[in-house]
């Protein structure tokens, strides 16, 4: 175990950079993933979220920049010399070797004396003991799954790396878990760095989330802060759906922007609006907002568009999508929860407006 | 439904059938008549069945008899280990190489070991027997045991290396990665990880080898002298009658080979199959 780097702290990343010879997949990309907590590193594929995690494996080095866990320096280090794991997305299990010999299989490298009693422990804790006997083959994609989490864990990582690890599961399967993840790492209190595409995934599990785009981190925080207020237009779109239109930001109410767009003059917090001044796309989420048959009227003015035209109507059960195209704002979704007893009777063709509550609108840069 | 209707179905529903066991009788023929005649009790030539003699057990309780026979046998053998050893270790190492350095050359390498596959034995034969004969009678070198080595090597190695490196291929890439992961360094990767998924390629690639080497008979008999393995001489017994020993003694191999496949994949499926 020469050059093992012994390592406990946050996980800090700093200008980190990752050229290939055709194209920037990490570009100049700085972060502190604090220690014990459950980070996600949410994309598009493509978008550098795996390559990030590979150089904080130490599977791919960085071209520029540094890596620390703490303050040790693990820029350069190899994969065996950080204490580092990872859950690869395909599992990556030992083909011939038992699912004990596979969780041990750490422990041995390491020289510990009682690996297959720590493997067997770490069975135990994804309740997979009845099965440590078989060959990975012989497993269900969720029991992989779990024994390359308990692979992984049994080392006692500073930081563990899950690149997509639910990716390869059904609907159902990846539901339980993201609870049996996330119980796991309250459990042992280890800092999780889990990269996906799925943000429903990313919110449900993770305390923090970055969401990246084109190797840079476009916005980071707590997942009801992000879906609540993206700060851009890649962020208002990939985290759940939203409603944009540009406009201008041309004047100031008391504590709100009035913000011009072709049709209307629409009122947002000073504080929600990424722009004091100039371009900027306005938005708003589509469960905040309501359906009206007739034009709401002045109490709603700077909070509601309209005259648009209803293109679709689905019914979901608990609630009921409406599609509207309004001229020169593009095509609108509002959610409405089927709360009411009588619901409005609408129809495609119809003529309907929008409102929603002043709070929930929100500026993003163009 | 007349007779002969009911005869056509009979035929159609089984046809697959009688074709296959048609094939069957056709590659297992020679087999049957190798093993036939190791009974044969024949006074001159083992090429007909000597209706007056009784079937004897006598060629197969002296295999060895024949002058000449048991040392064929044993420089076949002898050329056949270790050929397949140098040409497994060997061929093993290139197709590493091929698959997993970055060269200059490494193109042309990967298309030029397929030539001594593609090119016909008797153009290797002629061509190895005017190298040696030309330039390793130079060095002292005379055709004989250790000629047929070095040939048996050089055709065997493509074979090993195709093998091996259709194997190291469909190699996951991310299982190395996960050992390095979990704290193997580069000789704990290789030999935990790496060599056991490779290993069946290995071997397979050996026993292939050595099937190659000890059938060879085009290129042997170019480069071999005076020394005389199996094939050359059962060939050249040809001309005055193969006594049935060789028979005896070719049944016996088909039966080890047999044995072995079927030990494979006995193995194979035991590996597969819960512990």
């Amino acid at each position: 175990m020469a050059g093992f780097r012994e390592a406990q702290g946050d996980l800090v990343l700093e200008n980190v950079t990752k050229s290939f010879t055709t194209f920037t997949a990490v570009d100049d990309l700085s972060l502190t993933v604090p220690r014990g907590s459950f980070f996600a590193l949410l994309g598009p594929s493509g978008c550098g979220k795996t390559t990030t995690l590979r150089m904080v494996a130490g599977l791919e080095q960085p071209t520029s920049g540094t890596i620390r866990i703490g303050n040790t320096d693990l820029t350069g280090s190899r994969p065996y010399e950080r204490p580092v794991n990872t859950v690869f997305q395909s599992y990556a299990l030992f083909p011939h070797l038992s699912v004990r010999d596979n969780v041990a299989f750490g422990p041995k490298r390491r020289g510990v004396k009682d690996a297959l009693a720590q493997a067997d422990a770490t069975l135990s804790l994804v309740q997979l003991t009845h099965l440590a006997g078989r060959k990975p083959t012989q497993l269900s994609g969720g029991q992989q799954q779990r024994v390359a989490v308990a692979r992984a864990l049994v080392n006692h990582p500073e930081v563990l790396l899950l690149d997509e690890p639910l990716g390869a599961l059904d609907l159902k399967l990846r539901r339980e878990m993201q609870v049996e993840l996330k119980r796991i790492q309250t459990e042992v209190g280890l800092t999780f760095v889990h990269v996906t595409h799925d943000q429903e995934e990313a919110m449900t599990m993770a305390d923090t989330v970055a969401v990246m785009n084109l190797g840079k981190i476009e916005q980071m925080g707590a997942p009801d802060v992000l879906y609540d207020l993206p700060r851009t237009k890649f962020v208002a779109n990939f985290l759940g759906q939203s409603n944009l239109m540009s406009g201008h930001v041309d004047d100031t109410d008391g504590d709100n922007v009035v913000v011009s767009t072709a049709q209307h003059k629409l009122r947002l917090r000073k504080s929600r609006a990424a722009a004091g001044s100039g371009d900027i796309a306005f938005g708003v989420r589509p469960e905040k907002t309501r359906i009206h048959n007739a034009d709401p009227g002045p109490a709603a003015a700077g909070n509601s568009i309209g005259p648009g035209t209803l293109v679709d109507v689905s019914f979901t059960g608990v609630a009921t999508q409406y599609l509207v195209d309004v001229p020169e704002a593009g095509r609108w979704a509002v959610y409405e929860q089927n709360l009411d007893l009588e619901r409005i009777d609408s129809r495609p063709g119809d003529t309907v407006w929008i409102s929603w509550d002043p709070g929930h609108a929100f500026g993003v840069r163009p | 439904m007349s007779t002969s209707q009911r005869l056509r179905f009979w035929i159609a529903n089984r046809f697959v059938m009688i074709v296959a066991i048609l094939v069957l009788v056709y590659l297992f023929l020679p087999v049957a008549y190798t093993f036939v005649f190791s009974f044969n009790n024949y006074k001159k030539s083992n090429i007909q069945w000597n209706p007056e003699g009784s079937p004897t057990l006598d060629h197969w309780k002296n295999p060895f008899g024949p002058p000449g026979i048991k040392d064929a046998l044993l420089t076949s053998l002898g050329v056949g280990a270790i050929a397949t050893l140098v040409a497994t270790v060997l061929g093993t190492l290139l197709a590493f190489a091929l698959v997993r350095h970055d060269f200059r050359g490494k193109g042309a390498g990967n298309i030029l070991v397929f030539v001594p596959m593609a090119t016909p034995e008797i153009v290797l034969g002629a061509s190895l027997l005017t190298i040696f004969v030309q330039g390793f009678n130079q060095v002292g070198l005379t055709l004989g045991f250790w000629t047929i080595v070095i040939a048996h090597i050089m055709f065997c190695l493509s074979f090993v290396v195709v093998t091996v490196k259709a194997r190291l291929q469909s190699l996951d890439p991310r299982l190395e990665e996960a050992a390095q992961d979990l704290y193997a360094g580069p000789g704990g990767t290789f030999w935990r990880v790496t060599f056991p998924l490779v290993l069946p390629g290995i071997v397979s690639a050996a026993l292939l080898s050595f099937s190659l080497s000890f059938d060879d008979f085009i290129i042997t008999n170019f480069v071999s002298g005076d020394a005389t393995t199996f094939p050359k001489f059962v060939y050249v017994s040809y001309l005055r009658g193969i006594p049935a020993e060789a028979n005896v003694i070719g049944f016996s191999l088909f039966v080890i080979a047999v044995l072995l496949v079927i030990a494979g994949q006995v193995v194979g499926s035991r590996r597969r199959s819960p512990a």
